[in-house]
């Protein structure tokens, strides 16, 4: 955890003049990202866990977050609802939790695997939705898809303290406050002042902070709740649901109750989500981008363990920027990283263009493993091996021109921080199957007060 | 706890039958559990015992026949709902919740938590209510003699340290009647022994009622049982007293054979 703190110090990015503006709103992107993880992986670790019904689909109750949030307040002239943030919401963490409820009864005599493609299909009928329907595009004119324009959470107070911005005030916009040189007595100025940055710090900086309450305070419920006999019956229907129904406790009552609080955890997450992007679209669901790095933090991290998700989530969001820094790395010399970036992609064009050196390469690696009759390096030897000649056989120089423009071979720092992830994933599923930070089981003492009997 | 004034059945299964596909596992069995009785369920292997069980607890649909508890029709309810008429039962192959600690395995069946009340487990009330049930727990498994094994996973106990568990977890939910599969197979004689004298003195103690399936004939005749059933071939063959199973022709021949004879003429 400290590790990781330290990391998060060490992220780099472009020197330039504003360099504690832009440090200052870098880390609270991170953790504002890393808040909105974690939320995601409480609520998966709830359902999946906790309540062993595996679930696909955290991205779909997330999705109802963000969408109702974003419809619920965005201007009524741009076909939203004009509502004030607060109930909006309240409504999105009810509907995703009625969403939550109600799924459990269609499902209910569903095997664990199916339970999870329906999940699956959930979310990529919202995608799909959001993409298609007209009564799902909100905000400005000319943004085709996808929902924008809605109003940020006290987002005027930060910029424009007790004053409030609008078309009949001396401030069209909370931004018209913040370029206002006069409006010293707001909290982004003081706090600007504060962590000397030269300017009115960062909208951001305040969502980071309303994110690491929200967390903290979905922590101490969740702590709560599953130290409590409902918590017992949860892992009890986990581990038997049968028998637990066996035992009188109602097992469709309780999936649904635990569907419905972690649906409500992940619209929270979800209407963080709204705030951070500021507009989005359909795009921002998909899978590759949500679900699957839910499910790698809840994997790494440790599955039962909120504090296993803390970490886990912790991992995959650093990735993710330490890759968002070598994307920008690989196309300019000045910029952090850029010779880790120019290092990816001169092996990865030794990968793509010499194929036959690499899988000789990986012959020589089996020979070596059948002499020091090491079972798997001569596995992992010849899997190389036998992939590597496919991909020189399979391979023409047609298809390396096409894929890749002028003949310049880069890596996509996309595809490679998945293939990463994915490692680290099947990593820990082999050698650490329990995540970082397992279970820990619940070991209650005998209470003073009881008198043993022999 | 109290024996109803009436003494009716607390469970009375009525002509009950169940089939697997072509395969009729139970053709017509009735019979009745009085309360505060201790009974045996007794047959050859495959004659359809535990599926009977599993028709009284709702695990299975019967294909025809009817279920009283307590004299309310339990035919097409859930596990859940007829459990919570006061009936509990174990499984013949032991079913804890295996990445659960023993303890905790004990504490899940209480009857208090069916409504688990989200606002009192917010603000973390009733630790009494809590405190009771866990020194409940190390009581029964202290009975049970298995406190130590109080901290392990129930996946890391032995077969029959698993069976034990077993039993106290279905005592936590306090049953007034209660149905174990093979209790005590593969539990050393003479824990086994004490397991079946402490059931009777519950029974006695509480006017609960008790029917428990068990091969071991000498546990059976001999450890107090009231009234034995004895099932073939998913039927009835006899119901009785121990001296009356132990005299019976039929049952002798089907059923115990040269063992039956063989206790019979130790006994005298
Ligand atoms: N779920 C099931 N599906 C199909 N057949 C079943 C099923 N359960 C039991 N049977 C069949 O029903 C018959 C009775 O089984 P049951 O388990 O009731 O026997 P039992 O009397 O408990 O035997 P044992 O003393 O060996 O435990 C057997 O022939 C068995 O194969
Ligand atoms: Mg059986």
């Amino acid at each position: 955890m400290f590790i990781l703190i330290l990391f998060l110090a060490w992220l780099p990015i472009a020197e330039s003049d504003d360099f504690r503006f832009k440090k200052v709103l870098q880390v609270s992107n991170v953790l504002l990202t890393l808040s909105i993880f974690i939320l995601m992986s409480f609520s998966l670790n709830l359902h999946t866990g906790y309540t062993g019904m595996v679930n696909f689909g955290v991205i779909f109750f997330v999705a109802i977050g963000t969408i109702t949030v974003g419809i619920l307040t965005a201007p009524e002239n741009l076909h939203g609802y004009d509502w004030a943030i607060l109930p909006a919401v309240l409504i999105a963490l009810l509907l995703a939790a009625a969403f939550g409820w109600a799924l459990a009864y269609p499902t209910a005599r569903l095997r664990t695997d199916y339970f999870a493609i329906v999940t699956i299909s959930l979310g990529e009928i919202v995608r799909v939705l959001l993409a298609g329907e007209p009564l799902l595009r909100v905000g400005a004119v000319g943004n085709a898809i996808g929902i924008s324009s809605y109003p940020l959470p006290f987002e005027d107070m930060w910029f424009c303290g007790s004053e409030t911005s609008g078309p009949d005030t001396n401030w069209v916009s909370p931004d018209a406050c913040r370029d206002d040189p006069n409006l010293t007595d707001t909290p982004a100025y003081l706090i600007g002042e504060w962590l000397n940055l030269g300017e009115p710090a960062p909208y951001m900086f305040l969502l980071m902070i309303m994110s690491v309450v929200a967390v903290i305070l979905v922590w101490i419920l969740l702590n709560r709740i599953l130290s409590s006999p409902w918590g017992r019956i949860l892992k009890a229907i986990r581990e038997d649901e049968e028998v637990a129904q066996h035992h009188g406790h109602d097992v469709l009552t309780h999936k649904a109750a635990s569907l419905a609080l972690g649906a409500s955890i992940a619209a929270l997450a979800g209407a963080f989500w709204a705030w951070k992007l500021t507009g989005f679209e359909p795009s921002f669901m998909s899978p590759a981008r949500s679900t699957f790095l839910v499910w790698a933090a809840f994997i790494i991290g440790g599955t039962s363990n909120n504090r296993g998700m803390v970490v886990g989530a912790f991992i995959i969001v650093l990735m993710e920027f330490v890759f968002n820094v070598l994307v920008a790395g690989q196309g300019s010399t000045d910029l952090p990283l850029h010779t880790t970036a120019a290092r990816i992609d001169s092996l990865f064009e030794w990968l793509i263009l010499s194929p036959w050196e690499v899988a000789s390469l990986f012959l020589v690696a089996s020979f070596v493993g059948f002499a020091i009759r090491s079972e798997r390096i001569l596995e992992t030897g010849l899997a190389g091996v036998a992939i590597f000649s496919f991909t020189a056989v399979a391979l023409g120089q047609r298809s390396i021109d096409e894929s890749f423009f002028g003949g310049v071979v880069t890596a996509d720092m996309l595809y490679f921080k998945l293939f990463l992830i994915g490692c680290l994933m099947l990593f820990s599923l082999k050698f650490n199957t329990k995540g970082l930070l397992p279970e820990v089981p619940v070991r209650p003492e005998r209470p003073n007060g009881g008198e043993s009997v022999e | 706890m109290e024996v109803s004034p009436l003494s009716e059945p607390v469970l009375k299964v009525e002509n009950l039958r169940k089939e697997f596909g072509g395969l009729v596992a139970v053709k017509d069995v009735s019979f009745e559990v009085g309360p505060g009785e201790f009974i045996g369920l007794i047959g050859p292997n495959g004659c359809g015992k535990s599926t009977t069980f599993n028709c009284i607890s709702g695990l299975l649909d019967q294909t025809a026949g009817s279920i009283e508890i307590f004299g309310k029709d339990a035919s097409n309810m859930r596990p859940d709902q007829i459990q919570n008429l006061g009936f509990t039962r174990t499984f013949q192959h032991t079913r804890l919740w295996r990445q659960m600690t023993v303890i905790e395995n004990l504490l899940v069946p209480p009857r208090d938590q069916f409504k688990p009340n989200p606002f009192a487990s917010i603000l973390q009330l009733s630790s009494s209510a809590e405190e009771e049930r866990l020194a409940r727990a190390y009581d029964v498994l202290e009975q049970l003699e298995v406190p130590h094994m109080a901290h392990n996973l129930a996946s890391e106990l032995s077969g029959g340290q698993s069976k034990l568990v077993d039993i106290g977890r279905s005592m936590m939910g306090d049953p007034k009647l209660l149905l174990l599969d093979e209790p005590v197979a593969g539990v050393a004689g003479p824990l086994a022994m004490k397991i079946f004298n402490n059931l009777r003195q519950i029974v006695d103690e509480t006017g609960i009622s008790v029917l428990i399936i068990e091969h071991n004939m000498d546990f059976i005749l001999r450890q107090g049982v009231d009234r034995i059933v004895v099932m073939n071939e998913g039927e009835i063959l006899m119901v009785g007293t121990p001296d009356e199973v132990r005299s019976n022709r039929e049952v002798i021949e089907a059923y115990l054979g040269a063992a039956g004879d063989e206790s019979g003429g130790e006994e005298e």
